[in-house]
């Protein structure tokens, strides 16, 4: 349960920097999100399936923040999430650049899913690919800081 | 690290097999469904917006500070002196920086208070406070609400040293919250607006084409438009006045492949990447 109410902190505090701070450093449609990472990251810990619920909590308070509809946020996280869990459950040894391919295709699809449901489908090319490009360089340096914070917050007190 | 790790295939529970037919359903239906229009603010969603709002306020100030060594603000651009003591701010004193900021901010307030003297309409100022989520919608939290007498579809200008006639126009309020409303700006892909050429006075809609320019669309082969011609509101889709000013011709080309229509460009008065302070008018219906 803790490790629920965590992944929605950090995911509301996330979209919060994401409307304000990464906002204000955007260049073009480009802008670091750390919405997406973290539910990336979430699909290769949970060993579990049940936890897509707080992916959807996390998608509603997503939609929140947005003018476009709730229901695309819904759609784009879990589906993130599904392809991250179900891809790296039949996966044990990739390279490095092998996670990032992967990464790649998983944040294209979800960044593909945002932008039909936003109707700017003429922005997949090159706009939505490169975005997803950057997104998953990115993700690596968001998935040691996510478990940097899971072990400060969760591992302390089991200990 | 512990990444990446096997999971355990295979050992499946009967709750999550539940659950997954539950997800696979919704989604299916969300996909699908009547769910795909935005529905308007839901009460919880609306106390959520609330909440986000006051961290979003916080937050702004820090984000303003980083947009403005980011992106150098326009009142900048074009004026040597501003841009050379703009550059000595930069680089040599942080505290100038704020003075800086207060410079522009007392100038787009002083042209919020042109157009509020000029136009003689109910116009409201607010501060934006936030971006939208995504970062190709153009959309922005103001910090005015309900409570203040802001309602959807209200037109949001900005002002300008001479402001005689009319504001420039920025958007129009989509949802509004109690304290909180947000803008949709005329370049996102979902804004219309009818408008017509000041010169040949040819009739059009303006449609928000993403990063930083419009296209005036359903405007037939052969109509007299020419490029720098000003597009202005017609007053027509009954949410905006007439007479503001839109944006100006920058491109004109006859359709392609046989088409009815023209395919003009037209680039917003607003830089509506650097707006901080807008003026939202209040009770338009009583102007039309």
């Amino acid at each position: 349960m803790k490790e629920f109410i965590l992944l929605i902190v950090i995911g509301y505090i996330l979209l919060l920097l994401d409307v304000t701070i990464f906002a204000s450093i955007q260049f073009s449609y480009f802008r670091i999100e750390g919405i997406i990472p973290l539910v990336i990251w979430y699909g290769l810990k949970c060993k579990n399936f049940e936890p897509i619920i707080v992916v959807i909590i996390l998608a509603l308070i997503a939609g929140t923040f947005t003018y476009a509809s709730t229901s695309v946020w819904i759609l784009c996280l879990c589906i993130g999430y599904i392809l991250a869990y179900y891809i790296y459950s039949q996966i044990s040894n990739l390279a490095w650049y092998q996670h990032i391919l992967l990464l790649w295709f998983i944040t294209s699809v979800m960044v593909v899913i945002l932008m039909f449901g936003t109707d700017a489908t003429d922005l997949i090319w090159p706009y939505g690919i490169t975005e997803a490009f950057i997104l998953a360089i990115f993700c690596p340096l968001w998935f040691y800081f996510f478990d940097f914070l899971f072990e400060i917050f969760l591992l302390k007190e089991e200990k | 690290m512990k990444y990446p790790f096997r999971k355990n295939q295979g050992n499946w529970s009967r709750w999550s097999k539940i659950i997954l037919v539950v997800v696979v359903v919704l989604l299916v239906f969300l996909a699908t469904g009547p769910f795909r229009e935005k529905p308007g603010i839901l009460p919880g969603i609306s106390i959520l917006t609330e909440v986000n709002a006051v961290f979003e306020s916080i937050l702004s100030y820090p984000a303003q500070w980083l947009s403005s060594l980011v992106h150098p603000s326009i009142y900048g651009r074009g004026n040597p002196e501003i841009l050379a003591l703009k550059h000595r701010i930069i680089a040599l004193e942080k505290e100038l920086a704020h003075y800086r900021e207060v410079e522009i901010e007392n100038l787009e307030l002083r042209h919020m208070l042109n157009l509020k003297r000029h136009t003689r309409l109910n116009i409201l100022i607010a501060k934006v406070i936030a971006e939208d989520g995504i970062p190709w919608i153009k959309s922005m939290i103001l910090d005015k609400g309900s409570s203040d007498g802001v309602t959807e579809m209200d037109p949001v200008l900005v002002g300008r040293d001479n402001s005689e006639d009319g504001g420039l126009v920025a958007g129009e309020v989509v949802d509004v919250t109690l304290h909180t409303s947000r803008l949709l700006l005329i370049t996102d892909y979902d804004c219309r607006i009818a408008a017509i050429d000041q010169r040949s006075r040819v009739r059009g809609i303006l449609v928000g084409q993403g990063h930083g320019i419009c296209s005036f669309n359903f405007v037939q082969n052969g109509k007299d438009i020419k490029i720098g011609d000003v597009i202005v509101t017609s007053g027509l889709d009954g949410i905006f006045p007439k007479g503001f000013l839109l944006g100006i011709v920058v491109s004109v080309s006859p359709s392609a492949n046989h088409g009815l229509f023209q395919k003009i460009i037209v680039k917003p008065f607003v830089e509506l990447n650097y707006i901080n302070w807008v003026g939202i008018v209040l009770e338009t219906k009583s102007i039309h």
